[in-house]
């Protein structure tokens, strides 16, 4: 793997330095911080590939949230993955900056991080060094995963990462029902209740209701998970 | 909450004593006015009696030997044209028939001749009423001279001088009588014309005739003397004649004595201030003498009484009175809107013979009517005072009593059935009262509550961020460890660890699961979708974890619109059909029904253990499980708490109880319709 110059901030010793040494053990540069200030202040300077933040630092509830907000300012481009399970105000906070942004709730398998990291970084050499995009589609659907970009009868729908990861596994399984254990593999988590799946779900037909107001292609399979029917 | 208005009524109610025990002072202090009255009354009684024995002659005048007439006294002058009518309806009639005949006459009858007299008297005059039986009524002729040829009536009196006179009236028709001044023989006028101020008149009867008389009372001297005599004649030329008259038995020549009203005594009386009684002197016959005072009796009242003998309070103790007793009485009674006080005292001469009486009545309203006035006014005072005070209790215990309805019912909205603060702002009493002060202090004790219970409800949320920084220590660490040292990877210590590890992520999942939960429904809508569909879908994919048990679903509805989360209705299934599968005996059904009749019902019942009565109604608390500590799995008791929040949060109800066969147990979850 490339030098790709990561940015840890977590306030808990001995997390940072099994993380760090994780990763630097796969070649990656890292830098650690022990607070949002100190990270900032160097960070926006030397920005890094990917910032890897607690959300809650040194008792302050938000200051991971405000760090990110604060960088995205002066390096829009910047990928981020909050180790925290508050979803909603991360993606308030966050906005349309879709997949650039992920989460991974404490406890995790740095396994689990790890895979995390390797897709964001593709991602990066996908936007520097364009290919030949791969296009999935579906009836009225067409997903361009490589540049997080779903359209819906030609509309474009907002989608976070965690929720396109999703919908490609449910319109890859053509038809047949994807389990919630299934499912849950695509948010990348160690443990992932049904609820958090069915939440996402919820969230990925609203955002597609916003566009289409008859959209019911994601059908619910009571007891088993969901299934594609457009 | 009502008995409380109750006894505040009827402590209320205590205030009506208050204007009783004032009635009855009333009557006391009045039957002590009466007393002291009545004393003084007697006093005055008595005084007069004894100030009237000084003048015994004015009262001794009446001698029973000379068959004294009584004059009564009236307040009307009567029009003089032999007609009764005009005359008072109580009037006394003396009779005179066979006793008073003059001379003898064989085989008398009193149809021959006989006659009924009444007399009054106003200030100037006195008029008789002579009222005459007799068979063959003959007017005077003309033609004779003499006054005595016809039916007359002869008057003798005794004139202020002293001398007796003659009269003699007579009336050639019916109609004026005249009145003419006879000689000693009664045959003549003395001066051949009749005196003009005597006015009399007679109209025919069918048993007769009567006589109407008035002449002035100065022709009569003090002594009051006076006969009256009547004259039958039934042929004018015959000289035969019937005579009654009014002399006293015994053909005495002595006159009648009339018993006048004594102005004398009349003038001593109105000396007497008295306002609002009444007062009369009585002769030892007990005949009105004199009377004075507002209260006018008609006409002959007393004496009629008197003579008749009738028992009235008044002629009782008149009674007594010329008995020689000296008394008072009274008819007061509470009903009576009149009551009268009598006091009566005996006149005594100086040989302690009793001559007359003296009776006093007052009208006791007269005497009371100012303490009755002052009396009614406090007496009212009392009872507007009362009802004012039970007005104000009344509203206050109406609205202590709503104050406590108030705090009862804003109390219980802040506090749900299952005990948990909804919202702790008490409707606060701003009242400066113990009340206030209650539901202020109570307010505080809710707030410190509220503070504790959200400190609960923080604490898994805060105990799981905090294990999850430890836990991911480990985690991290752990992974390191097993990369840097590949040969640890076989480890059974590590591998002990892994799993320590696991069940520690179990326990905080559980119950961030659990205390997440109300929040989480809280937010979340309600949308309708088929309950059937789902219960099917449910059956059909769920993975059992036991290959010995199965899973049914039997219901009557092809399709179950209702509002719901589909997702937590599954969820609540899921816990249902965990805990079924977890007392299920192995080879038995678990069965789903649904029904939807009055509500939807949705039953999940397992053949197994049945439950201890003990238990049923804890089973749906948080960490309450009653199955065996032996089992593998994780057990925190947090199933059927789940399913009930979700049950409470579609508006439901849930239940755990022993099937009807006593086989196994079933849960019923029941939802409404609409």
């Amino acid at each position: 793997m490339n030098e790709h110059h990561i940015a840890i901030v977590e306030d808990d010793r001995d997390q940072r330095e099994n993380l760090a040494d994780a990763l630097r053990r796969r070649g990656m540069q890292v830098s650690v911080y022990e607070d949002a200030k100190s990270a900032l202040g160097e960070l926006t300077e030397m920005p890094p590939d990917l910032l890897i933040s607690d959300i809650i630092l040194q008792g302050d509830y938000d200051a991971g949230l405000n760090l990110c907000e604060a960088l995205l300012k002066t390096h829009p481009t910047l990928s981020v993955i909050f180790m925290t399970e508050r979803v909603e105000e991360v993606d308030q906070v966050v906005g349309l900056r879709l997949g650039a942004v992920d989460y991974l709730p404490k406890p995790f398998s740095i396994n689990v991080l790890i895979a995390k990291i390797s897709n964001h970084l593709k991602r990066l050499s996908l936007v520097n060094e364009p290919e030949d995009e791969e296009s999935l589609k579906s009836g009225d659907l067409e997903i361009r995963e490589a540049f997080n970009e779903v359209l819906w009868k030609s509309q474009s729908v907002s989608l976070t990462l965690t929720e396109l990861r999703m919908l490609v596994r449910i319109v890859k399984s053509k038809g047949r029902i994807l389990t919630f254990g299934q499912l849950s593999d695509e948010t990348r988590q160690s443990y992932v209740e049904t609820n958090t799946i069915n939440t996402h779900i919820k969230n990925i037909r609203k955002k597609f209701r916003k566009v289409d107001a008859q959209f019911n292609a994601i059908k619910s399979e009571y007891g088993a998970g969901y299934r594609w029917d457009p | 909450m009502g008995s409380l208005k109750l006894k505040a009524n009827l402590l209320a109610i205590l205030f009506i004593i208050i204007p009783v025990i004032a009635y009855q002072y009333w009557l006391e202090a009045k039957q002590f006015i009466l007393t002291g009255q009545s004393q003084a009354q007697l006093m005055m009684a008595q005084s007069l009696a004894s100030l009237m024995s000084a003048r015994e002659d004015l009262i001794t005048q009446v001698e029973p030997e000379l068959s004294p007439f009584l004059v009564l006294p009236s307040s009307q002058s009567k029009k003089i044209d032999g007609d009764s009518v005009d005359w008072e309806d109580n009037i006394v009639f003396q009779e005179f028939a066979q006793d008073h005949l003059m001379g003898v006459v064989a085989n008398y009858s009193p149809e021959d001749l006989s006659f009924r007299l009444a007399s009054v008297e106003t200030p100037a005059y006195m008029y008789l009423m002579i009222q005459v039986k007799d068979d063959v009524r003959v007017y005077r002729d003309r033609d004779y001279l003499r006054l005595d040829a016809s039916d007359h009536i002869r008057m003798e009196f005794v004139n202020p001088s002293g001398e007796l006179e003659h009269y003699i009236l007579t009336a050639y028709e019916s109609g004026v009588m005249s009145a003419y001044p006879a000689d000693e023989q009664w045959k003549y006028s003395v001066e051949g014309l009749p005196d003009e101020r005597v006015f009399a008149a007679i109209q025919p009867t069918t048993t007769g005739y009567q006589v109407e008389l008035r002449f002035p009372k100065n022709y009569l001297d003090d002594s009051h003397r006076m006969s009256l005599t009547v004259v039958d004649v039934d042929q004018p030329d015959r000289l035969d004649r019937m005579m009654v008259g009014t002399y006293p038995k015994g053909e005495s020549k002595e006159l009648n004595r009339i018993v006048l009203r004594s102005p004398q005594i009349e003038s001593l009386l109105s000396q007497i201030d008295n306002d609002y009684g009444k007062v009369w002197v009585v002769d030892a016959l007990g005949r009105l003498r004199a009377e004075s005072g507002q209260l006018k009796l008609s006409a002959g009242e007393l004496s009629q009484t008197v003579f008749q003998g009738q028992s009235s309070i008044r002629d009782r103790i008149l009674k007594e009175a010329l008995q020689g007793q000296s008394g008072f009485e009274n008819n007061t009674h509470l009903e009576s809107e009149t009551s009268l006080i009598w006091a009566s005292a005996p006149i005594v001469n100086v040989r302690n013979e009793v001559i007359g009486a003296v009776v006093i009545e007052q009208d006791e309203q007269a005497i009371l009517s100012t303490q009755k006035e002052k009396m009614n006014w406090v007496l009212w005072s009392l009872v507007a005072i009362v009802l004012v005070l039970y007005a104000v209790l009344f509203a206050f215990s109406r609205i202590l009593v709503g104050r406590i309805a108030q705090f009862q019912s804003s109390l219980t909205q802040v506090i749900d059935a299952e005990g948990r603060l909804i919202q702790p702002q008490l409707v606060v009493d701003s009242q400066k009262d113990e009340l206030g002060e209650l539901t202020q202090t109570t307010h505080q004790l809710l707030m410190r509550l509220q503070g504790y219970t959200s400190y609960l409800e923080r604490l898994p949320r805060v105990l799981r961020h905090e294990l999850h920084n430890p836990l991911n220590v480990i985690n991290t660490a752990l992974f390191n460890l097993e990369e840097t040292r590949p040969e640890l990877s076989e480890d059974k210590y590590l591998a002990s660890v892994h799993r320590g590890l696991e069940r520690l992520d179990d326990i905080v999942r559980s119950f961030t699961q659990a205390s997440s939960l109300d929040e989480a429904l809280a937010q979340e809508h309600l949308e309708p979708f088929d309950w059937v569909a789902l219960i099917q879908g449910y059956v059909r994919h769920r993975g059992d974890q036991r290959d010995d048990v199965n899973l049914r679903f039997y219901t009557d509805l092809q399709e179950l619109q209702l509002l719901g989360n589909d997702f937590r209705i599954e969820q609540m299934l899921d816990k249902l059909v965990d805990n079924a599968m977890s007392f299920a005996n192995s080879g038995t059904d678990i069965v789903i029904t649904l029904s939807a009749t009055e509500k939807v019902e949705l039953v999940v019942s397992n053949t197994g253990p049945l439950l201890e009565d003990s238990v049923k109604d804890k089973l749906f608390d948080p960490m309450v499980s009653v199955r065996a500590q032996s089992s593998d799995e994780l057990h925190l008791g947090v199933g059927l708490f789940i399913a009930r929040k979700i049950v409470l949060a579609h508006q439901g109800s849930i239940e755990i109880l022993n099937r009807r066969d006593e086989q196994g147990v079933m849960v019923v979850a029941r939802f409404d319709l609409a």
